[in-house]
């Protein structure tokens, strides 16, 4: 078990790392500590992008960030984080500026208006808009490394499923809509009229269609895209992953490893504080368990630190193990 | 006598189209209008509770759907059966 | 020779009535009774939606209605008539033409257009009450069974006497799949392509004319049953191919032709007193002869006479365009009577021009047998005029095609129908059982192989007057619709009301009589026509029997049909008289 680093030269077409799991396992120190190590140590131009909305970048990197757009922390290292509502309130006011403008009204009629509301507070629509904000990074390609903290929601990983599932719509609509057209323009000519301008909702499918195959290709594709799990010594989180690793083989996406976390060194056993003892030997007999069950996907264990990992000089340090030499099991 | 001639002409050549081509450009412009349903239905679904695509994905093509909303609920509700179909 | 000898006569005569109903009476009806209104939208205007509602301009409307209601009936219709000679024939045609045909074809128009441009069956909802809709539906299912029967009759007798025409009709197919190719595929334009597609239909009535094979007579005894395999599997492929790939071009191609036809057989006749060619048909025969079978198969003069000819007097067919298409595309309300009336009077002008070929048939080809001596009449009216004997094979192809392009056509459109709401009907049923008619295979197979059980039978007499007789209950029903809503509007209806009386009355008759007819070979076992003698020497006197229990059952269907539907007709007139006056 030699650390991320070992995997990154291995896959040297890397271009995104996903880091899943639930909430609170140490997910987005692990994204942030990765996109740290790449853009300080590496010199790489990194994005970390995280969606939780307990919004923990902010935490880590000691500043406030929601809500911000890209912000530089460190040299070569842009943090994002994402604030989805207010995303969804612009968006939905940029579709209401627009139907004004096309159709020349003061005011949008009512039945529009109140769908346009109803969508706009469907639990869905946060999951769209978060996705669609990574879908956007990604596509500008300005960063030579992204690192996604998944949302929590259903392990993060149903945003791959959401992928396959909105490009096959997305397909389907586009291929209505050509043939549609090609029955107008079909018809128009038979009538003697002149050839039709360009369909702008066609135009429209076909950049939401682009956007998302290039991100599905780039996920379903081993060499771009490394997902990993993050997971603790505890018997739910054992559960978790195995639930989530089994999903992943249904979704056709490989696991590129697992990185377990808070992890105490084995010697806390002789603890005098019987309490500390006591959790130590617990994790041991758990992390014989990881080892059997998800042996050969461990990449990398990380030590629980004596507080919370804030500010550069602590990432460097998770950095170090998650990356380098991480803590032998 | 020529804009006599030229009429002649004229409605000689509407009832050709009429007879020709007429029922096969309404026809095409059915065929068409099936298409643009299954597009304003997969686009504004949820308005009737038949939610097809994200409602984010949806609201970014709304604009374009609008000027169908009327026409659609007007094909959709009105009472429509098997003398309407005759032509395909 | 008089000039009263020659069709010229008939068809001058003719016109000169259509002219008064179109200029005299029509305009009265529309001024007085509908008081049509220009400025009055129509339901092209108020629910404009670019597809089925818009307004098209009157001559573009005209075209349409007229080529949509063109078929075979007003070329058919005329022969089997003729069994009663040809001027009861002649004074049944400009009588209807005058009083009966345009009035159905106009008034369902005008009444669709002002209830919102609803077709019949929301119409007849409306006015009449669920069970008329429904009613409605299945009375459809048959009568389109009905119409299919007849026309691919008509398809395989003709290709059957020349068999070229089949090879024509190939030629047809393929070039249709060529024309929807071009230009959906290749996006030609239509002119080329139109060009391109006319060259090709020459080619194929060349080969028609000399490629004669297999000969007549070569398939032995069964060519209807050998021919209509062939014919079947066009048909189906076109039932489930795409619209605009085989359906729509060879409508469209098969306009050509047919206008080529039309044009040419009113020459024919009106220039017959110059050609020379004679009316040979006798003028008068009997009201009825129970003693000669043909006789007994048709029926005496009432009702037979007056289902045999049916589009080209009146045809309820027309009156499902007028409501279904028509009127959601109908400008101006003035323009009604141009599209509806004037449509329709041209069809009467091509009943009166098919009634001329028909009669300079010599008297030792009876009209009433076989349709496609029609083919021969055509030759005979229109060869002088052409350059005599030399270009009667290319003649007899060409019309030969005519007459199987326009069955085609509608047998095509009828096929799709038939699986639509097949599909619409079983689809969705619980049970898998008749689910499985609302499968697209089965339904379009079915759609075809039903109407082949009525033309084993082979009795082309029968085939026709069952279809005639549907085909003027559905035009009643019209009629009768549009009077009951005038009464509504408490505005004059005797005009709608007294033909409506008439064709319903009259055609269940017909029915009734055709019905008995099947009745009576059924129980006796008897041969209704020679022709069932091949279906009894290759499979057994039972599957003859079995055939005409079937024509039997389909008769009484829709004797019983005809006179709910007639009753709820009646009734709804009580209850629009006794009911306070409707606002418009």
């Amino acid at each position: 078990m030699r650390g991320l680093g070992e995997y990154l030269d291995k896959f040297k077409e890397t271009k995104m790392i996903i880091f899943a799991g639930k909430g609170g396992l140490g997910k987005t120190t692990c994204s942030a500590a990765l996109a740290y190590y790449l853009a300080v140590k590496k010199g790489k131009k990194t994005l970390c992008f995280s969606t939780d909305p307990q919004a923990s970048l902010s935490d880590i990197f000691e500043r406030d960030l929601f809500g911000k757009g890209e912000v530089e922390v460190a040299p070569n290292l842009y943090v994002v984080e994402i604030d989805a509502d207010k995303r969804i309130r612009d968006y939905i006011e940029d579709v209401k500026r627009k139907i004004k403008e096309m159709y020349k009204m003061e005011e949008i009629p009512q039945e529009i208006e109140s769908y346009i509301e109803t969508s706009a507070v469907e639990p869905a629509m946060y999951e769209s808009a978060t996705y669609d904000a990574m879908v956007e990074y990604l596509v500008s390609g300005k960063y030579d490394y992204y690192i996604f903290d998944m949302p929590p929601f259903g392990h993060g990983v149903r945003m791959i499923a959401m992928a396959e599932v909105l490009s096959a719509w997305v397909e389907k609509i586009t291929e209505a809509r050509e043939k549609a057209r090609e029955y107008d323009e079909i018809a128009a000519r038979l009538r003697g009229g002149s050839p039709l301008s360009e369909d702008a909702i066609l135009k429209e499918l076909y950049d939401i269609r682009s956007r998302l195959s290039y991100f599905r290709d780039i996920m379903l594709d081993r060499n771009k895209t490394g997902f990993f799990m993050v997971m603790t010594p505890e018997n739910m989180s054992i559960l978790d992953t195995e639930k989530a690793l089994k999903m992943f083989n249904e979704l056709g996406l490989t696991l590129s490893g697992i990185v377990v976390n808070q992890v105490l060194p084995p010697e806390m056993i002789n603890n005098p504080s019987p309490l500390i003892a006591r959790r130590a030997e617990v994790q041991q007999k758990y992390l014989s368990v990881i080892k059997d069950k998800f042996g050969k996907y461990i990449v990398s264990v990380i030590p629980m630190f004596d507080r919370e990992p804030k500010g550069l000089k602590m990432l460097e340090k998770v950095a170090s193990y998650l990356v380098e030499n991480p803590l032998q099991i | 006598m020529v804009g006599f001639l030229g009429k002649i002409k004229d409605t000689l050549k509407e009832i050709t189209y009429g007879m020709a081509l007429h029922s096969q450009v309404t026809g095409i412009l059915k065929t068409r209008m099936y298409i643009e349903h299954l597009f304003t239905l997969m686009v504004l679904g949820d308005m009737l509770g038949f939610p097809v695509l994200p409602p984010y994905y949806s609201l970014r093509l709304l604009p374009y759907a609008i000027p169908n909303v009327q026409k659609w609920k007007h094909r959709f509700y009105r009472e429509r059966d098997f003398t309407d179909i005759i032509y395909g | 020779m008089a000039i009263h000898e020659t069709p010229f006569f008939m068809v001058a005569v003719g016109l000169l009535i259509y002219a008064l109903a179109y200029w005299g009476y029509s305009k009265i009806v529309d001024k007085k009774i509908w008081q049509s209104d220009p400025t009055r939208p129509t339901p092209a205007h108020l629910y404009t939606d670019g597809v089925e509602y818009f307004p098209v301009g009157r001559y573009v409307l005209y075209g349409f209605q007229f080529n949509s209601i063109a078929a075979l009936g007003p070329i058919l219709g005329p022969g089997i008539a003729l069994l009663f000679g040809w001027v009861p024939a002649f004074l049944w045609i400009i009588f209807a033409a005058l009083f009966i045909g345009w009035v159905q074809d106009y008034s369902a128009l005008f009444l669709s257009v002002r209830n919102e441009g609803k077709s019949f069956g929301p119409i007849a909802y409306s006015l009449v009450g669920p069970q008329a809709r429904t009613l409605l539906l299945g009375f459809l299912l048959f009568y389109f069974l009905l119409i299919t029967a007849a026309f691919m009759f008509v398809v395989i007798v003709v290709i059957d006497i020349f068999p070229g025409t089949f090879w024509s009709l190939l030629v047809l197919v393929l070039t249709a799949l060529l024309v929807g190719h071009l230009i959906f595929n290749v996006r030609m334009n239509v002119v080329t392509v139109t060009l391109i597609a006319v060259v090709l239909l020459v080619i194929g009535v060349a080969i028609g004319a000399f490629f004669k094979w297999p000969p007549t007579g070569a398939l032995g005894k069964a060519p209807y049953s050998l021919w209509i395999i062939p014919v079947i599997i066009l048909l189906v492929a076109g039932a489930l191919l795409p619209l605009p790939r085989l359906i729509t071009p060879m409508n469209y191609i098969a306009y050509y032709p047919v206008i080529v036809a039309i044009v040419a057989l009113i020459v024919g006749s009106l220039l017959s007193p110059l050609t020379g060619v004679k009316i040979e048909q006798p003028a008068f025969t009997k009201f009825y002869d129970p003693e000669n079978p043909a006789f007994f198969r048709s029926g005496p003069l009432w009702p037979a006479l007056f289902v045999s000819i049916a589009c080209g007097a009146i045809s309820g067919w027309h009156s499902l365009i007028s409501t279904g298409i028509t009127s959601k595309q109908l400008d101006v309300e003035t323009d009604a009577r141009p599209v509806g009336a004037g449509a329709m009077l041209t069809e009467n002008t091509v009943g009166l021009t098919a009634l001329a070929a028909w009669v300079v048939l010599s008297p030792e080809l009876q009209p009433r047998v076989n349709p496609a001596f029609f083919v021969k009449g055509a030759t005979t009216l229109t060869a002088p005029v052409f350059g005599g004997e030399s270009v009667v094979p290319f003649l007899e192809s060409f019309f030969a095609i005519y007459m199987v392009f326009m069955a085609m056509t509608i047998l095509t459109i009828l096929g799709r129908y038939w699986r639509v709401v097949s599909a619409e009907l079983f689809g969705e049923s619980k049970y898998s059982a008749v689910r499985v008619f609302g499968n697209k295979y089965v339904a379009s197979v079915l759609g075809f192989v039903l109407p082949t059980l009525f033309v084993l039978t082979g009795s082309w007499i029968n085939i026709w007057l069952y279809f005639g007789g549907t085909n003027q209950l559905l035009a009643g029903f019209a009629l009768l619709i549009v009077a009951v809503y005038l009464l509504h509007q408490r505005k004059s209806y005797a005009y709608s009301f007294i033909p409506g009386i008439f064709m319903m009355v009259t055609t269940i008759a017909a029915l009734a009589y055709q019905a008995f007819v099947f009745y009576d070979a059924t129980v006796n076992a008897k041969l209704l026509h020679p022709t069932q003698a091949i279906l009894r020497d290759s499979v057994g006197i039972g599957a003859v029997i079995a055939v005409n229990a079937f024509s039997v059952t389909v008769g009484i269907i829709m004797f019983i049909m005809g006179i709910v539907m007639f009753y709820l007709l009646l009734r709804a007139m009580v209850r629009a008289r006794a009911m306070p006056q409707q606002t418009q």
